[in-house]
């Protein structure tokens, strides 16, 4: 395990933004960090970035205690700020420099390591100009450029898409997937659930200061109960026909929403929702439209707390 | 570290206006301060003498030689007109003997005024040099019976040492200024020069230090706090930072002080510029104390102005602290450290010595401030993250 966190707590005052959290991400994943405003999110990966003293609880790094000695994820870890931290009056290059130089970085290797890094990020012909001239999406990537410098073996990053236009988004999830691949291990914290679904492996769901779920993407919706949804919508009343649709392969209900409309919830994951649309087909009935809802992290989260991700 | 210390130098760059703005004022207030543009500048004294003896003609002389001042001859009534007209600074009057002082008429108390009564102090004290031993010389050759004329004695011993403590000035003054506690100058626009540049170097290095609360505000310093540099190290990268940019402007201030105004730095300009730095190791580290006070950057252009201005006057730089008599003024100088570099500085140049004291309390001011600093950072920043 890269991290493990035991009981991890914070509080401020009398506030507990973080509660007693358990926590274990391996070496190597994509893990996703989901949670409302507020959830607590950020104050957890403070304190795995030792930038916020847990006021108790136990938190190690490769089998290292970091709240005693930080000293032994510093130099391995890669951070991206919820928000920018930069040098607005210096280029994009004297900011990747100056943060790079932190890590002990120097002369050509520096020099080397920032060209790369300014490929993976995307931003090479504007390298030179200020980053106050910047939009806010390559301010962005150069704020996650500047984690990436030193080659970190954790990098975490706290919702680092927040306002930014698609194509610098797209861009972003690129390469955190491509830091997947060179097996570099990822914290992504966002409260986009789709962002989490495209590149996460396992994922973590915090809300009000807990941890009230974690696992991959799968278990988690298998976990929730939750099931694919089908809505079909006849030429004609269908309330007289539902028998055969009950009796199909994987059709867990059907609920008639109205004379000629009804919801199918399909249990088993993968394909079996096309077997259930195939055999309505062959019962040569007269539908005429449908549309599909696959489970989602949006619907786990509505399932565990009764509230959506975003109000 | 050496990466922090270069970045923050990188940063400074952009203030380079402030810090061009900074000390293109201290030259333009030493200037005007010291009256020292071009060298033109002599405020007039009008001089009264009843007397017109050798002694007063010598010291007019000596007056008028100075060149720090325009000397004007008039009679008691129109001298005193003068002087209500404003038109001089002041009148020296001889009326009575000269063993009994000299008066000084000016309607106020000015620094060419303190400076004028300086020179005649001078004077008066070299002449009862004289006379001293003279009498002495009398008393041992009456004891010793042997017969000698009064005034002969008088102009010989006048002759023999007059002239010699004149040019070289006399020990017993030189012991004076050693052991005086404001080591007196007569050198003004020197004074102003050391004043301005002390006075000046202050704010742009309480903002250069102040740059930790941009870290603050930009989110920089958290970037700094996960970097494998500890927090002592991030904090000794700002005080360096900004103490090479402090130590470079008092490099140039007395280069150009020198070059500039020809002003005499004295036989140890390395020893002026060590002080210097002293100085601005007291003064960073007061900054960094007043830095750990506010919270942000804001607060800092509030209240430094007050903070750095109240301690330069408290301190000498807008004007001697001899012509301060208020006992109180006095005592609160004592806590400023422009005082006492202002002390240390004209030891130097005045006389070449080399005072401890100054010394001793500026390393005392900059521990103190740099170990308050310090803690009241180390609490916020467990007060910011309990
Ligand atoms: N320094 C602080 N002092 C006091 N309260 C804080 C502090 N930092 C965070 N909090 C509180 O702790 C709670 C959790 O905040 P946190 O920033 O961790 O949430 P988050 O999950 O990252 O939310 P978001 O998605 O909005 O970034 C919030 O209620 C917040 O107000
Ligand atoms: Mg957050």
């Amino acid at each position: 395990m890269m991290i493990v966190a035991e009981k991890l707590t914070k509080k401020f005052g009398d506030f507990t933004a973080v509660d007693a959290i358990d926590l274990s991400i391996e070496k190597g994943k994509i893990v996703g960090l989901l949670g409302p405003n507020g959830a607590g999110k950020s104050t957890t990966i403070s304190m795995i970035s030792t930038l916020y003293k847990p006021t108790s609880g136990r938190l190690f790094f490769e089998g290292n205690d970091i709240i005693k000695s930080p000293k032994w994820i510093k130099p391995h870890l890669g951070y991206v700020p919820q928000e920018l931290a930069l040098y607005d009056s210096l280029s994009g290059y004297e900011n990747l420099k100056y943060f790079g130089g932190l890590y002990g970085l120097s002369g050509t290797a520096l020099k080397k390591r920032v060209d790369e890094v300014s490929r993976v990020i995307g931003i090479d012909e504007r390298l030179k100009d200020r980053v106050s001239e910047y939009s806010g999406g390559m301010k962005r990537r150069i704020n996650i450029g500047v984690a990436l410098l030193h080659e970190p073996k954790l990098i975490i990053m706290d919702e680092p898409t927040v306002g930014i236009d698609p194509q610098s988004r797209n861009h972003i999830l690129e390469t955190v997937k491509s830091l997947g691949e060179q097996g570099i291990t990822v914290i992504y914290t966002s409260h986009y659930m789709e962002e989490v679904e495209a590149i996460c492996q396992d994922v973590w769901i915090m809300d009000h200061g807990k941890m009230i779920a974690n696992g991959t993407q799968e278990a988690l919706i298998e976990q929730a109960g939750i099931h694919t949804a089908i809505r079909m919508k006849f030429d004609s009343q269908i309330k007289d026909r539902l028998d055969p649709l009950r009796k199909l392969n994987h059709a867990m209900a059907v609920d008639l929403i109205s004379d000629d409309e009804l919801v199918v919830l399909v249990n088993g994951g993968g394909n079996t929702h096309k077997e259930v649309i195939k055999s309505v087909m062959e019962l040569n009935y007269d539908l005429t439209s449908f549309d599909i809802t696959r489970p989602n992290l949006e619907q786990v989260f509505l399932k565990l707390t009764g509230r959506g991700l975003r109000d | 570290m050496k990466a922090l210390i270069k970045l923050k130098i990188r940063l400074m760059k952009d203030n380079l206006i402030l810090y061009v703005i900074m000390a293109a004022m201290s030259l333009i207030l030493s200037a005007v301060f010291g009256g020292t543009m071009g060298g033109s500048y002599s405020p007039t004294i009008v001089v009264v003498d009843e007397l017109q003896t050798v002694e007063t003609s010598n010291i007019i002389n000596d007056l008028q030689s100075e060149h720090a001042f325009n000397v004007k001859l008039m009679d008691y009534d129109a001298a005193l007109d003068e002087v209500m007209g404003r038109n001089v600074i002041a009148a020296v009057v001889f009326d009575k003997s000269l063993d009994q002082g000299v008066n000084v008429i000016q309607l106020r108390d000015t620094v060419e005024g303190f400076q004028l009564s300086r020179l005649l102090e001078d004077e008066l004290s070299l002449l009862e040099n004289i006379k001293t031993l003279d009498s002495q010389l009398s008393g041992i050759l009456v004891n010793e019976k042997i017969v000698f004329n009064q005034d002969d004695l008088y102009l010989e011993v006048k002759n023999t040492f007059g002239d010699q403590w004149e040019n070289k000035r006399p020990i017993t003054i030189e012991s004076y200024l050693v052991a005086s506690d404001n080591a007196l100058t007569s050198n003004v626009s020197r004074h102003y020069m050391i004043g301005m540049t002390l006075f000046f170097v202050t704010y742009s290095l309480m903002f250069t230090v102040g740059d930790f609360l941009e870290d603050k505000r930009l989110r920089t310093l958290d970037r700094m706090m996960i970097a494998p540099i500890s927090r002592r190290g991030i904090l000794f990268s700002n005080l360096v930072s900004s103490m090479v940019v402090g130590v470079l402007q008092i490099c140039f201030m007395v280069l150009a002080g020198k070059f500039l105004f020809h002003i005499d730095w004295g036989q140890n300009l390395l020893g002026v510029i060590g002080v210097g730095v002293l100085y601005i190791f007291v003064m960073t580290t007061l900054s960094l104390f007043v830095v750990s006070i506010v919270k942000t950057m804001a607060q800092l252009g509030a209240v430094s102005p007050i903070i750095l201005t109240g301690m330069g006057m408290l301190g000498g730089c807008m004007w001697p602290l001899e012509i301060i008599s208020s006992r109180l003024l006095l005592t609160l100088a004592n806590f400023t450290p422009h005082k006492w570099a202002l002390e240390a500085i004209e030891a130097l140049t005045n006389g070449n010595t080399f005072s401890y004291l100054p010394i001793l309390v500026l390393l005392g001011m900059g521990l103190t401030y740099l170990i308050l600093g310090e803690r009241v950072m180390y609490f916020k920043s467990l007060k910011d993250n309990q």
